[in-house]
């Protein structure tokens, strides 16, 4: 692996950008180089917020993303704005419950799960984002091990046991999504 | 603040923290101990760490009510020795600039950050270099200049911003910090160091205001009525701007070994550009990064130094072109080109390889 590029899109308040945070901390765990840079302060109700996050083996020179090897893709609104953005061959992973419509693209893989309703069953609709990541781990396994994601979930709630059972549940049953 | 890394791992005790976070920590690293700002995005989350953070060092944070009052006190803490700094973005800075005129004008040491955005007016919020000329040209009215660090990258921001202290307090000068919301903005891995590695002596501050049983008053002023005398000052602000100019210009080198071309930007600009560099020396085109560090006072001896072998220069930023300007100062009589995009537009790596080529193209 030289460099992977991740978009995360969704509705304010659905976690996209702690996600991206989650990603570069599991980065840095694993003595990769990384860079977090979110979409800041012009983003309204109903529209979206994103993150971009980068991961590499190498140094990494320019900070920003033009066309990403992944998009995590919360909402309708980030669908229809980043569906174009995502690489030949790259992989979506997309939240059915808040979408209308499915991917025009036919050049890219695709995770499409209910992740609002797995999140409902994890014990909160907060843990969406969380439910996403367990399901990229699960298809992009090159990409960062589960078991240092875990450790971050750890240091990032442990404080709060009730929020970080949550998260790791989540994290368990994004990953069943794919493994079954 | 980040994870810590485990001391085995190639990067050893390295953390993860925004640009603007950073910047934050380095100055209380640095011994900062009193901040005044007033809001304003792309460097909120500097404000916000300092107030969370300095309360804790026993330092003194104050959200002002205006751009104006906090550089004024940031003026009145440095008055009584306090390492003192403000942040701002770029129409913050236009307010701030009547205070740091009077800080030169009483040589006191203070450090400003700007995380410039798009402008002119209110602009934008997004990534912009347009603030060059304001900052490299003292930027408020009377003679004089202020040391300028552009950092590059998270870990540069926070070595700059030490340094930015030790070079205020040595010299008693105010000392900017000029970043862009790209550098503000992202998160990357970094270490924190204890020292700023500036090497000269920094003397006690015997001039500070107040009385002690040891010394006289003293009087912080840039009044200066009786004939003459203002001349007499000026003339010796020049000398300090000149014995600065000297011995403090700053630069990096990027792939310049036997390069043909050079690539001339600052910032996450710089950034970039280095990207644009891999492409061309991929393609066989000997193109190198020239990067400025401080931008004023300008590195010319060090770009001078590698001129000789270059045959054409790009000169690529976030504005209309404002640092090009000290390119050609600097290097009269050679071909320069420039690249520039403002209100918020970057220029990609993409942009400057096509621009670079077709420059040789039209020069063969």
């Amino acid at each position: 692996m030289m460099i992977t590029e991740i978009l995360l899109s969704g509705f304010g308040g659905q976690g996209l950008l702690r996600l991206g945070k989650i990603l570069a901390w599991a980065a840095l765990k694993e003595s990769k180089y990384t860079v977090w840079f979110p979409s800041y302060g012009g983003e309204m109700r109903g529209g979206t917020a994103h993150c971009f996050v980068k991961i590499s083996d190498k140094p990494i020179n320019s900070p920003l993303v033009e066309k990403s090897d992944i998009a995590i893709i919360l909402n309708q609104p980030s669908l229809d704005k980043f569906e174009k953005t995502l690489k030949t061959k790259g992989l979506l992973v997309l939240n059915s419950d808040l979408v209308q419509r499915a991917p025009f693209r036919r050049d890219i893989r695709k995770g499409i799960y209910p992740l609002n309703r797995i999140a409902r069953e994890c014990g909160t609709i907060k843990v969406a984002n969380t439910v996403a990541l367990g399901a990229l781990i699960a298809l992009q396994s090159s990409l960062l091990g589960p078991e240092t994601i875990m450790v971050v979930l750890k240091e990032m709630f442990g404080h709060n046991k009730k929020i970080f059972e949550q998260n790791l549940e989540a994290f368990y049953r994004g990953q069943k999504l794919v493994h079954g | 603040m980040g994870p810590k890394t485990k001391a085995k791992s190639k990067m050893p005790d390295k953390i993860l923290m925004t640009g603007n976070e950073a910047m934050g920590e380095a100055a209380i690293q640095a011994g900062c101990r009193f901040y005044a700002g007033y809001p304003i995005t792309p460097q909120n989350e500097l404000t916000a760490y300092m107030a969370r953070r300095l309360n804790q060092e026993g330092g003194v944070f104050i959200q002002a009510e205006s751009e104006l009052a906090a550089i004024n006190m940031v003026f009145g803490a440095s008055c009584v020795g306090s390492r003192a700094m403000t942040s701002s973005s770029s129409p913050g800075m236009s307010l701030k600039q009547e205070g740091i005129s009077y800080l030169a004008g009483c040589e006191l040491p203070a450090v400003i950050i700007n995380v410039m955005r798009g402008g002119p007016g209110l602009g934008n919020i997004a990534s912009s270099q347009a603030d060059y000329f304001q900052a490299t040209r003292g930027g408020g009215h009377g003679d004089y200049f202020t040391p300028v660090l552009a950092p590059f990258s998270v870990e540069e921001a926070v070595h700059l911003t030490m340094l930015a202290f030790d070079l205020a307090d040595y010299y008693r000068t105010p000392v900017l910090v000029l970043a862009d919301a790209i550098i503000g903005q992202m998160m990357e891995a970094m270490s924190l160091p204890s020292k700023s590695g500036f090497k000269k002596k920094i003397l006690p501050k015997n001039w500070t205001l107040g009385r002690t049983q040891k010394r006289s008053s003293s009087i912080v002023r840039s009044l200066f009525l009786k004939e003459g005398a203002l001349e007499e000052h000026n003339e010796r602000l020049r000398k300090k701007w000149e014995r600065i100019r000297r011995a403090e210009q700053r630069s990096a080198l990027y792939r310049t070994e036997g390069a043909k071309y050079i690539i001339i930007s600052y910032g996450s600009q710089a950034r970039i550009a280095t990207v644009a560099v891999d492409i061309l020396r991929n393609q066989n085109v000997k193109a190198g990064l020239f990067r400025p560090i401080t931008l004023w006072p300008y590195p010319e001896r060090s770009l001078v130094g590698i001129a000789d072998k270059i045959d054409m220069v790009f000169v690529v930023e976030q504005s209309l072109g404002q640092m090009v300007e000290d390119v050609r100062l600097s290097l009269p009589g050679k071909k320069i080109s420039f690249l520039g995009r403002a209100g918020g537009g970057v220029p990609t790596a993409k942009e400057i390889v096509r621009f670079v080529k077709s420059k040789i193209a039209r020069k063969r």
